[in-house]
């Protein structure tokens, strides 16, 4: 009862979600309208009028959409079972149906203005219920992101090659298994829950707490110390890491004042690894 | 230079292969298929081969190497066969499209040109590489694996550690990865190159053929020439605009044209509601199995399936409304 219960939840807020960024869908329905009720169909366009009009209510109606949902597996979105829904084929085609019929030289009031102005004024309409002309990427920070990251896996690569047991920060091993087969401590699924789906691994508390414990490096308001970096370490090549990348910024967040400036030597030293200084990172190389 | 060949191969061959499926599958009406037609049911073909390939590596052990001379064999070979069975139906007279041409108005420039600029900016997202959106996918991690290990799911992508506790059966089963991984071998593509930039163009092609062939049902009159083309205007326009959320169909085309979901959506649905619509059910079972071989389905039965059962349905109940409207004018 609770999975029924479960599955007209997720169909209803999915709903909701759905209509919540952008319109199209309002608007297929509106063209939905326009074609099954004011517009003059022939055959196909007809028989598709019809199969979108009851796809649609499936779609919507909380009932149908989790029978839907349940059909199209759990490893899908609600967002998915408007696959049976040919939105964009149905925009399109009551969109030039009306364009056309506005466009039609018998009709009486059909003038240059007056089709120039209903063509801008359909495709306004659909620039309103779209993006506006605004990217859902952001091209500008993933560009800076992916390079940046390139930048330091290639010098831990020309480093010490390919061979080795990586762990880093998060915003590092998003990128590192795209090009080479250098293994990681852990993947993106970490913190992109939806690639669990893909896989039956799940990773040790020692792994998530060392992830946690990464991720928050960079954070301005904590407070380390040595021990805990060198802990942590241990921890880390014990269990079969070869390679570290911490951020060079943790050493602000030191309560050891009198280590700061000399905290590469004094890391290689206590944790018995090699240590490199790069742009943003300290890079330790477990000896 | 191997872009160039990797597209080449990636057109001509599954057109060839695709109108000789065609023309063993409607041999009276050969000549009423499109080559837009022949490039979709070409792709269902590569799909299919794909997938034999994808199955003799999991089952077999096969190398990644092995399978892809397996595959580029195959692919040689049936557009081959496909080129062969058109020459046979051109000498017959039913290879020869006979349709008048018409000659285009200053309207239908108009609107081609706008159709011309909005996709040359589709591809120019696309191709920007830097508009991909990863969440929840792990394609290019997977092909790469693949590459570097020259076996199929023997590392966790992820990771590149070896398995554990492994990966569901049908995720193991799922050839598209495969696909993408033999076209990096065979045209010595990288994995980026090929799957965020090249494959997204391709599938954009080929929805473009898909709304096409559509559009040409939908408008099918002589004198509709126009319509289509205002169609296909529209349809480009929403894919530009539609880029809002993830799941939208332009969502899928500019920021991750190479995912399962992404080709089902805008190739095989669309294609098989022009199957619907024009009846042609036969192609139907190639549509149905492509997606089952890409993207996680219940038990084989996906989207597409009941895109082809709705259809259906319709279809019927359109018969006989317009059986019954028939016998009352005959009454009267």
């Amino acid at each position: 009862m609770g999975h029924v219960w479960n599955w007209l939840r997720d169909a209803w807020m999915g709903w909701t979600k759905y209509t919540d960024a952008g319109k199209l869908v309002v608007l297929a329905l509106a063209v939905l309208l326009y074609l099954g009720f004011f517009a003059k169909n022939r055959g196909s366009q007809k028989k598709m009028v019809r199969y979108g009009m009851v796809a649609a209510t499936i779609c919507i109606c909380p009932v149908t959409a989790a029978v839907l949902m349940f059909y199209q597996t759990r490893f899908y979105d609600y967002q998915w079972i408007w696959s049976v829904v040919p939105l964009t084929a149905l925009i399109a085609l009551g969109g030039t149906v009306f364009l056309t019929d506005q466009w039609n030289e018998k009709k009486e009031k059909s003038t240059w203005v007056r089709n120039a102005f209903v063509t801008l004024a359909s495709v306004t309409v659909v620039f309103l219920c779209g993006n506006l002309g605004e990217s859902s990427v952001d091209v500008a920070q993933a560009r800076e992101d992916r390079v940046a990251a390139q930048v330091v896996l290639e010098e831990v690569r020309a480093r010490y090659g390919e061979d080795l047991c990586l762990w880093a920060p998060a915003e590092i091993l998003e990128y590192a298994r795209l090009e080479g087969n250098m293994e990681l401590y852990y993947g993106r699924n970490m913190w992109d829950a939806a690639l669990d789906a893909y896989s039956y691994e799940t990773y040790s508390p020692e792994q998530k707490r060392l992830y946690q414990w990464m991720e928050t490096l960079d954070d301005w308001d904590i407070q380390i110390s040595i021990k805990e970096i060198q802990s942590n370490l241990e921890h880390a090549f014990a269990d079969g890491v070869d390679c570290v990348l911490l951020p060079t910024e943790m050493s602000d967040w030191l309560q050891e004042t009198e280590t700061k400036e000399s905290l590469p030597e004094y890391l290689g030293e206590i944790c018995d690894c090699e240590v490199t200084e790069l742009t943003d990172f300290y890079l330790m190389k477990k000896r | 230079m191997n872009i160039c060949l990797l597209f080449a191969c990636m057109t001509v061959l599954p057109v060839l292969a695709g109108r000789g499926v065609l023309a063993i599958l409607y041999r009276k009406q050969a000549r009423k298929f499109y080559i837009a037609e022949g490039l979709i049911v070409g792709w269902l073909v590569v799909i299919g081969l794909a997938q034999v390939a994808h199955l003799a590596a999991v089952f077999l052990g096969w190398s990644l190497r092995k399978v892809t001379v397996l595959f580029a064999a195959c692919c040689i070979v049936v557009a081959l066969t496909g080129v062969l069975i058109g020459l046979a139906g051109a000498k017959a007279g039913k290879g020869v499209d006979e349709r008048p041409h018409k000659s285009l108005t200053m309207r239908s420039y108009g609107l081609i040109t706008v159709w011309i600029l909005l996709s040359v900016w589709q591809v120019m997202t696309i191709v920007s590489q830097e508009s991909v959106y990863r969440v929840g996918d792990m394609t290019v991690e997977t092909v790469e694996s693949f590459l570097q290990t020259d076996g199929i799911y023997t590392v966790n992508p992820l990771t590149g550690r070896g398995y554990e506790a492994g990966i569901p059966f049908r995720i193991k089963i799922l050839g598209l990865p495969t696909l993408y991984a033999m076209l990096c071998n065979l045209f010595g593509i990288a994995t980026t190159e090929l799957v965020w930039r090249m494959i997204p163009v391709m599938v954009l092609l080929l929805s473009y053929c898909a709304f096409w062939v559509l559009g040409k049902v939908l408008f099918d009159s002589d004198k509709e020439g126009e319509k289509r083309l205002l169609f296909m205007v529209f349809t480009a326009l929403l894919f530009c605009v539609g880029d809002y959320a993830f799941g939208m169909d332009g969502f899928g085309l500019l920021h991750c044209g190479y995912r399962a979901v992404t080709i089902r959506n805008l190739v095989l649905i669309p294609y098989a509601f022009f199957l619907g619509l024009r009846k042609k059910w036969r192609v139907a079972l190639p549509v149905v199995l492509a997606e089952a071989c890409i993207a996680w389905t219940f038990y084989g039965m996906g989207m597409s399936l009941v895109v082809l059962a709705g259809m259906a349905v319709i279809s019927r109940l359109q018969k006989k409304e317009a059986a019954g409207l028939r016998s009352v004018q005959k009454e009267a």
